[in-house]
């Protein structure tokens, strides 16, 4: 066989990053294997920038069992980010042993310059994330029975979120997100216990906490989402 | 260049846009295909591209821009349903059978692949030919590398900055 023709010079400049962050993360003397090749791998390869993206997976850590896991990174924008690790027995699992077993990851991310909100999910089982979805925004809103409408807000984009947070709910899981104006929005998502089974995100609820903040000293204040405990509905 | 036009006034058939490799042949392709090209997407959303203009690709080769196109074809009905929830397990497969298939060129042929996905900002496909090249160079020495990827042969200034380093990692070359 003819040997291989010589990569255009251009390619080792442009793509070779693109290349280079496919290779398997789970053999480490590769990566150093690669950075013998020549001087622009060697420099890209040490290049902080470039390993902070090449060990952008995530490990799902069972402290019981000590067990680790390497999960992909999902092809979402991670601008702002939130995550949820589940077991994937489904309902019926009552968790007292389902350690190792298969589990499912919950991620959503916000994209920083289009400011679009996207949700995956990750099976253990098939070892892939399924295609994102995007979260639509609902400009009305459905609190405690009434309807509200409101109108758009002309310079804050309300995809901007103040924090996130995913909370397991029963069966599923709910996403909240903070948005300008002090809003609160819900998203729930149903699990099946189908391993092939597609994520769908329903918006179900939009709280305003201006007017649940108990003194106007705190809503002056920049209002941060850092976490929701779940609570008797 | 092309002029911008309100559109093609037809609203049953898909909107066709007019591509022109660096070789001066024209390729008439759906712009939802063409659009999965971030690059040609603001063009085509301008109105570009319709009637008799074109729109010139002078990095692109016509033998390369039919491969890419075949890939944008096959991948623009998946893109359009925005990462269809709707996707079976069936139409992923599928899918994913012509991914590996596509792949399975000559060397030059994915150099050029590289390249014009590149330009072309395709990410999909960006994506998929770096996959394919990073697979060619798993489990191999740095030499190997070098020669499955068909650099030329160290000069002699590299070779000793190889050993240098090699000598820092202790490992055998080869």
């Amino acid at each position: 066989m003819a040997p291989p023709p010589p990569p255009p010079p251009e390619l080792m400049e442009d793509a070779v990053g693109e290349i280079l962050l496919r290779l398997p993360p789970d053999d480490p003397a590769l990566l150093l294997r690669a950075s013998l090749v020549c001087k622009p791998w060697r420099r890209l390869l040490t290049d902080p920038a470039f390993l902070r993206r090449y060990h952008a997976d995530y490990i799902v850590w069972d402290p019981i069992t000590g067990d680790e896991q390497h999960v992909p990174d999902a092809d979402i924008p991670q601008s702002y980010f939130n995550a949820a690790v589940m077991c994937a027995a489904g309902a019926g699992c009552d968790h007292r042993d389902c350690h190792g077993g298969p589990f499912l990851v919950a991620l959503v991310g916000t994209d920083e310059h289009e400011w679009v909100t996207y949700a995956s999910l990750y099976s253990s089982e098939s070892g892939e994330w399924c295609e994102p979805s995007e979260l639509e925004f609902d400009y009305d809103l459905y609190v405690d029975g009434a309807l509200f409408g409101f109108e758009r807000p002309e310079r804050d984009n309300p995809r901007d979120f103040d924090g996130t947070a995913l909370i397991p709910a029963g069966d599923g899981l709910t996403f909240a997100g903070l948005t300008p104006y002090s809003r609160l929005h819900l998203w729930s998502l149903q699990m099946t216990g189908d391993p092939d089974q597609v994520v769908e995100w329903t918006s179900y609820r939009v709280i305003e906490l201006d007017t649940l903040l108990p003194s106007a000293d705190i809503r002056s204040y920049h209002q941060s989402l850092i976490g929701v405990a779940p609570g008797p509905d | 260049m092309a002029a911008p036009e309100s559109g093609d006034g037809n609203n049953g058939a898909a909107r066709m846009v007019t591509l022109i490799s660096s070789d001066n042949t024209r390729f008439e392709v759906e712009a939802a295909a063409a659009s999965l090209s971030q690059t040609l997407q603001l063009t085509i959303l301008d109105g570009g591209g319709g009637g008799g203009d074109g729109i010139p690709l002078p990095n692109v080769d016509s033998a390369t821009l039919s491969k890419v196109l075949e890939y944008c074809i096959k991948h623009a009905p998946a893109a359009a349903n925005g990462g269809a929830p709707n996707a079976t397990a069936v139409d992923r497969a599928e899918l994913e059978r012509f991914d590996n298939e596509f792949v399975n060129i000559d060397q030059s042929v994915l150099y050029s692949l590289i390249m014009a996905a590149h330009n072309l900002e395709i990410e999909g496909l960006q994506s998929l030919v770096a996959k394919k090249v990073a697979d060619m160079i798993k489990g191999k020495s740095p030499m190997e590398i070098r020669r499955t990827l068909g650099f030329p042969d160290p000069t002699p200034e590299e070779q000793a900055e190889m050993n240098a380093h090699m000598l820092e990692y202790g490992w055998a070359y080869e």
